[in-house]
């Protein structure tokens, strides 16, 4: 797995925190790469709800507060070329299959999820 | 023939071929069976044409819910509360909503105890056909997955060990169409070979002296005045709780009561519950999204009683492998619009699990449904019925209701749960928000009147009250009619059920009454 990954997925959270709050170069980045849905997204999503969420995992799972660690986690097996959406989704199912869920705010989640909503948290 | 048991002379003798006691929906339904068959038939039915309250206080007793680790709820309103006791019983207030047991459900089941019929679903083919056309009601494919066509499509639940399953609602009863249940009732009460005795309480079965037969029924009015009823064949009729105390209640000759020489009678109670949370937009709430609705949702979440509806279980094959009993998510319409965390949980699904959908999909089209849900009891002995000290207006003893839930029914509760959250993330269809503490469980189960087992069917007299005629064990010309023979429950509303072993045992009675 290597590194434009990185970039990558700072683009989606830039998609889902609305952008604001990255670094300008980033920002730049990001919205340059943002996939379709992405920014489908990033017009409905409540920032601060999931931001909400991505708090109440970090105050349980207090080792993912480090972005590098989390984002590293998220992109794992990751490919330069994959739809960041689709490569998401596909870790999301596996998460269930596999067991890896979280309970939050009465829904059950995957691990996935409710990193991205961490890395929210931590980006917004 | 409708006859006011007050108006015979005490001591008269009712004479038949086959007495049924019980005037609701199973003693109507055996009694049109004969209608052509040149067999004299009497309806013994404790109410009169409406409903009274010294009559529906005959129901009156003691019950008490019961859970793990000591969590208990008074119950008591709960035995007058989900039955109805005049001409017509219970389907007078019944909602109308048939559907047959799953062929899970009659399946010997190592990870539920006590599980299995003495027959298969497919055995009881024929008579759900006869039940629906009773109701009137399109027929149940004994395949589910036939039932959904491209008129009537069921939601896509991809490879999720999920299935949609249909159910119907009759007309056929006093809650949705008094004039077309008052002709059900009358279709009995006018033909010539049956007759109908109102306000005939059924106060004790006497057998004869070996015990191996009845010789006849103790009839009585609330104004004391007592008669007695002879008939080649007797069935009860008188619904899952009352079933068991007239049995546990006739012990002149057998001393534990009739059918009761292994303390069965009474045992493996087993009813329906709902549970669910709806509080609204800023409380807590059962719900659910789902991913694939591509428009069909209508049939889900129909909510006005009419017609078909379709609720989502596991598949045969599912519970078999994930060792599940069987268990239903029944979505009801939206009432309150997610916000905050749960609308940024519903966004994030929407982006994610829509980006594997094919480009004809409409992607925007992501559903949020409350919901409530069922998972089925198993038969546990300790749940049961007794008799108690206190006595009725007829001088009956009362029952007591002990509804046990045990450590196993809550563990299998949550694993249900979890199987609906794992198969729906898994294959991209959507989550589950689900509040429910454990603690909150007893006091949140929405009590269905429903009454299953407490004269369970089983080929063996160690093991079950009735034989897979629906026969007592012993006693060679009593039968049960009813959901009380039912061994498991399920998680179906039980009344098509009992509507179809009715039908089973009417070509058993009338052979028999042929010979």
């Amino acid at each position: 797995m290597e590194t434009l990954s990185r970039r990558r997925a700072l683009a989606l959270l830039a998609g889902l925190s609305g952008i604001a709050v990255l670094p300008g170069y980033l920002r730049t980045a990001a919205a340059a790469s943002l996939p379709g849905p992405l920014a489908d997204l990033t017009e409905g999503l409540d920032v601060e709800a999931a931001a909400r969420l991505g708090r109440e995992y970090l105050d349980r799972y207090r080792e993912n507060r480090d972005i590098e660690r989390l984002l590293d986690e998220l992109m794992k097996d990751s490919e330069e070329s994959s739809d960041l959406p689709a490569f998401l989704s596909r870790k999301v199912r596996s998460d269930f299959a596999e067991g890896r869920v979280v309970e939050i705010q009465d829904w059950q989640i995957s691990e996935t999820e409710a990193r991205i909503f961490a890395a929210i948290d931590l980006t917004s | 023939m409708l006859i006011d048991t007050r108006d015979l002379p005490p001591n008269s003798r009712i004479e038949a071929d086959l007495a049924i006691v019980g005037g609701g929906i199973a003693g109507i339904a055996l009694a049109r069976q004969f209608e052509q068959s040149g067999a004299d038939v009497c309806i013994l039915e404790s109410g009169g044409e409406e409903p009274e309250k010294s009559v529906q206080d005959l129901y009156s007793g003691s019950a008490q819910m019961r859970g793990p680790g000591g969590m208990s709820r008074n119950i008591d309103e709960y035995l007058t509360s989900s039955r109805v006791r005049f001409y017509g019983g219970s389907g007078n207030a019944w909602g109308g909503k048939c559907v047959p047991l799953d062929s899970a459900d009659f399946h010997e089941r190592s990870w539920v105890p006590n599980s299995g019929w003495p027959i298969a679903r497919e055995e009881l083919q024929p008579f759900y056909d006869r039940a629906c056309d009773l109701f009137e009601i399109p027929h149940f494919p004994a395949d589910v997955s036939a039932h959904w066509t491209a008129e009537r499509p069921a939601v896509d639940l991809g490879d999720a060990g999920l299935q949609s399953l249909p159910r119907y609602f009759t007309r056929c009863t006093g809650a949705t169409a008094e004039n077309t249940f008052s002709d059900f009732k009358a279709s009995v009460a006018d033909s010539a070979r049956t007759r109908v005795y109102l306000n005939a309480n059924v106060r004790d079965i006497r057998l004869r002296k070996e015990g191996r037969s009845v010789e006849s029924l103790e009839v009585a009015t609330l104004e004391g005045v007592s008669h007695e009823a002879r008939a080649r064949y007797y069935v009860l009729a008188t619904g899952g709780i009352e079933n068991a105390r007239l049995l546990l209640a006739s012990n002149s000759i057998a001393r534990n009561g009739i059918g009761n020489d292994n303390d069965l009678v009474g045992r493996f109670f087993q009813g329906h519950v709902t549970l669910g949370l709806y509080e609204g937009s800023a409380g807590r709430n059962t719900s659910f999204s789902l991913c694939r609705l591509d428009g069909h949702f209508g049939l889900y979440v129909d909510g006005d009683r009419q017609g078909a509806q379709a609720v989502i279980g596991p598949t045969w094959e599912a519970q078999q492998q994930a060792r599940l009993r069987n268990c239903t998510l029944t979505p009801f319409e939206v009432w309150y619009a997610a916000h905050g965390s749960s609308k940024a949980i519903l966004d994030m699904t929407r982006l994610l699990d829509h980006s594997l959908e094919p480009a004809t999909h409409n992607k925007s089209d992501i559903g949020h449904f409350q919901f409530f849900f069922m998972v089925e009891q198993s038969p546990n002995e300790r749940s049961r019925i007794t008799l108690t000290d206190e006595r009725d207006g007829l001088g009956m003893p009362r029952v007591h209701l002990d509804w046990d839930f045990n450590e196993t029914d809550f563990m299998e509760l949550d694993r249900a749960i979890a199987f609906f959250r794992r198969e729906l993330g898994r294959t991209g269809q959507g989550r589950i928000e689900w509040p429910l503490l454990r603690k909150e469980i007893i006091d949140n189960m929405s009590m269905s009147r429903h009454h299953n087992g407490s004269t369970r069917m089983h080929v063996s007299p160690n093991r079950g009250v009735v034989n897979a005629d629906c026969r007592v064990h012993d006693v060679s010309n009593l039968y049960v009619s009813g959901s009380s023979v039912f061994p498991t429950g399920g998680i179906a509303n039980p009344t098509l059920t009992l509507a179809a072993l009715t039908m089973r045992l009417s070509d058993h009675l009338e052979q028999k009454l042929r010979s």
